[in-house]
């Protein structure tokens, strides 16, 4: 063993040594994990490591040992190791805070910062960025499907490892009317932001309430409630179970009055809608006006018998949108629209809308916004995009033509 | 109001059907075909060697043909109804991914089956399509118009599409393990079975990829980080290294059989983990990905 040429079984053994470094280290090292340094100390650790990579490739590419590092021996052992790594944070409840115990001093509660893998990523960039200098180096054309795959995903992999040491994802907490000029991190420090953001206005879209039938018993949806939940609109006539139900009318905002409901814009005022129930078996009826009520005022339901319900759910947004506006120290203000899916960039930081004051739903003078820096992200994604060229070239070439055209070059 | 769903049993049964009658229209050629010399029938079909056929055959094979075409427009035919009526992607709930699951095996069995000429694997394709026709047949899910605002983004339906493509491409390869160890260890193993799985991992593989990626710059839009080790997230990453082993490791040893095979139906198992398995494990407490 260890005599040149290395096979899986040495590959296994670098594997397990990495480990035991690993959890030796997170032992003795005071604070759980290891956190990526920030610019530009995590550049100068990346180009260190590029500099070894072509180092090694540049003058000892001859060596048995650089030979094998960058053969399928030593790049299953270290895919194995990630993959064994990943398994644990695939079943381990991972960041949980009263964790504790063995477990999270060998750092398999918080394994993305743990150092077991760091050393995995290490060995997986050490192989793939051998083998991909091996395989550019000259350029050639058949091997632009191989380097677009290896080469993508060495960027990715070390991209955005070592971006983590300048991403930083904050909650900020937005109320009607107030500027704001900080932000929380995840631990609950305040920073101060080269920006303030001011909500204007919190604005939610909804779809139709929808109709359902509710065992008192169980607290539940009845049992007659397979289909999928009608939506309440006027005119409409929705047969569940015996019963034949005809929405008379349809009020996305009442309150009540005289006696009956009218429509209002007053803040809080519920949907409404007028129901008229007949049950075809029993010819027993019933008649009401029903609502899923709001913050400020109680639902209203129908009694069908003696245990199902008739109720209104509350209705579902449609979309939510923030209206802020923007300051800075130097530049005019700017008013922004921050809805799910269409983050606006500031400064340097894009604003995702995350969530409001759910309890008065379309009414909150709340928004609550994540805000993120991520400088690392165009490395990351053009690793992305070669990636992408490099699943679509495996998929159009397939196996057959890369196998006649590259024959494994290393075969001890 | 909701036709489109009512109606499934009857497109669901339908499609079976034909898909069922097809292949197995398809499967009796077999047995009117004169065997390759020295070889049984089986084998020499299996193989797609080349066979002489019967007039009888050539008229089963051809309706075998029509009939599961004809199960795949129509299947293609509902889906597109009920996007339609749905007024949204028919791509939300579990109960929808197992529509396009059995639409995509069909045909991609079909395909398969044009290419290479493998009558059992179209039958076995069909039946696992029937299989998904029937769990949702069985168990119909709620399907409710909206969409939540997260879901409401470009990436959604290519994300998924291509994911659902991936997942019928590799559960047709575990097929091919599954067989494939069969024959190793009680039949005679044929070489260019391995050829099959591979074709079909590398395609698998590649969708797997493209899911993985579409998957990452959704979440950067939607949630702020393209990549947050959420449970599903995690799994899916566990699958796409195990079909990541299996292509190296084939590259590296092209004359193994029996370590191939394995991994593809260990590979597999994982996948399973990945799509449902994960809503049940204890690190999926705060999962954004649990289907409603
Ligand atoms: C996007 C992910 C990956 C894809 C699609 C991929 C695909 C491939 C393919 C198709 C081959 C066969 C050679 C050829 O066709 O030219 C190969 C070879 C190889 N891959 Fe990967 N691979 C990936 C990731 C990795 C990783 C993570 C490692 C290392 C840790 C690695 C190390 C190797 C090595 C050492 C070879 C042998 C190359 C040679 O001997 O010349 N690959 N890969």
């Amino acid at each position: 063993m260890f005599d040149p040429p290395w096979r899986y079984r040495e590959g296994f053994l670098v594997a397990l040594a990495l480990l035991l470094a690993g959890f030796i280290i997170e032992l003795i090292t005071p604070q759980p994990g290891i956190s990526i340094p920030a610019f530009p100390f995590n550049m100068f650790a990346g180009l260190a490591f590029i500099t070894t990579i072509v180092f090694l490739h540049n003058f000892y590419r001859g060596e048995p040992m650089v030979k094998w590092l960058s053969s399928i021996p030593a790049a299953t052992s270290a895919i194995c190791l990630v993959t064994m790594l990943t398994i644990l944070m695939g079943v381990f409840h991972q960041d949980r805070p009263d964790s504790g115990g063995t477990a999270e001093a060998l750092g398999l509660t918080h394994v993305k910062n743990s150092w077991v893998f760091l050393m995995s990523q290490l060995y997986v960039l050490t192989s793939l960025g051998l083998v991909t200098l091996r395989r550019s180096i000259p350029l050639k054309r058949k091997n632009t499907g191989f380097i677009l795959n290896h080469g993508g995903l060495w960027i990715v992999i070390a991209a955005a490892s070592l971006g983590t040491g300048d991403l930083h994802r904050m909650r900020m907490e937005l109320h009607q009317g107030e500027p704001v000029w900080h932000a929380f991190e995840g631990n609950g420090n305040i920073r101060h932001l080269p920006f303030a953001l001011e909500l204007l206005n919190f604005d939610i879209e909804e779809y139709p309430p929808q109709l359902a039938i509710v065992d008192s018993h169980t607290g539940r949806l009845s049992d007659t409630d397979q289909m999928p939940l009608p939506y309440i609109e006027a005119g409409e006539t929705i047969r569940v179970a015996d019963w034949h139900i005809t929405i008379e009318e349809f009020l996305p905002m009442a309150t009540a009055k005289d006696g009956t409901y009218v429509y209002s814009e007053e803040t809080g005022a519920p949907p409404f809608a007028k129901i008229r129930a007949l049950n075809r078996s029993t010819n027993e009826s019933r008649e009401g006006w029903i609502s899923c009520g709001s913050f400020k005022y109680d639902s209203e339901y129908i009694w069908l018998d003696g245990r199902n319900v008739l109720v209104m759910t509350l209705p579902e947004p449609r979309k939510y949108q923030s209206h802020v506006i923007a300051r800075t120290m130097q530049d005019e203000p700017r008013e922004l629209f921050i809805e799910v899916n269409k983050p606006p960039k500031v400064k340097g930081w894009r604003l995702y809308q995350v969530s409001y004051d759910q309890s008065r739903g379309k009414w909150s003078e709340i928004s609550v916004l994540e805000i993120v820096r991520d400088p690392w992200l165009p490395l990351v994604y053009l690793g992305f995009i070669m990636l992408l060229a490099g699943a679509v070239y495996i998929f159009w070439i397939g196996k057959d033509r890369t196998e006649t055209v590259n024959k494994p070059s290393i075969k001890n | 109001m909701f036709a489109d769903y009512t109606n499934f049993p009857f497109y669901g049964l339908l499609v079976s059907g034909l898909w069922l009658t097809g292949s197995l229209l398809i499967w009796i050629t077999i047995f009117m075909i004169k065997p390759v010399h020295g070889k049984s029938k089986i084998v020499s079909v299996l193989n797609a060697e080349k066979a002489s056929k019967t007039t009888t055959g050539m008229v089963t094979g051809m309706a075998g043909n029509i009939l599961i075409v004809l199960g795949i427009l129509l299947f293609g035919y509902y889906l597109t109804v009920l996007w339609l009526s749905l007024g949204r992607a028919p791509m939300r709930t579990l109960g929808e991914t197992r529509l396009w699951y059995s639409f995509f095996l069909g045909l991609i069995g079909y395909t398969t089956y044009l290419r290479w000429n493998y009558k059992w694997f179209m039958v076995y394709s069909a039946m696992m399509a029937v299989l998904f026709i029937m769990i949702n047949l069985v168990s119909p899910e709620n399907f409710s118009k909206s969409l939540m605002p997260a879901l409401q983004s470009p990436w959604f339906v290519p994300h998924v599409i291509v994911y659902i493509f991936a997942y019928a491409l590799l559960g047709a390869a575990s097929i091919v393990a599954v067989y494939g160890l069969w024959l190793e260890y009680f039949r005679e193993f044929k070489k260019n079975l391995l050829q099959l799985g591979d074709n079909l991992v590398y395609i698998g593989f590649a969708f797997l990829t493209l899911g993985l990626i579409f998957g990452a710059i959704w979440a950067k839009e939607a949630w702020g980080h393209y990549w947050t080790w959420d449970p599903k997230e995690t799994w899916a990453f566990i699958t796409w290294l195990a079909y990541l082993t299996y292509m190296h490791f084939r590259y590296f040893h092209p004359n193994k059989v029996r370590t191939p095979l394995w991994i593809l139906a260990l590979a597999f198992v994982i996948l399973l983990i990945a799509w449902f398995g994960v809503n049940y494990l204890p690190s999926a407490q705060s999962s954004i990905h649990v289907y409603s």
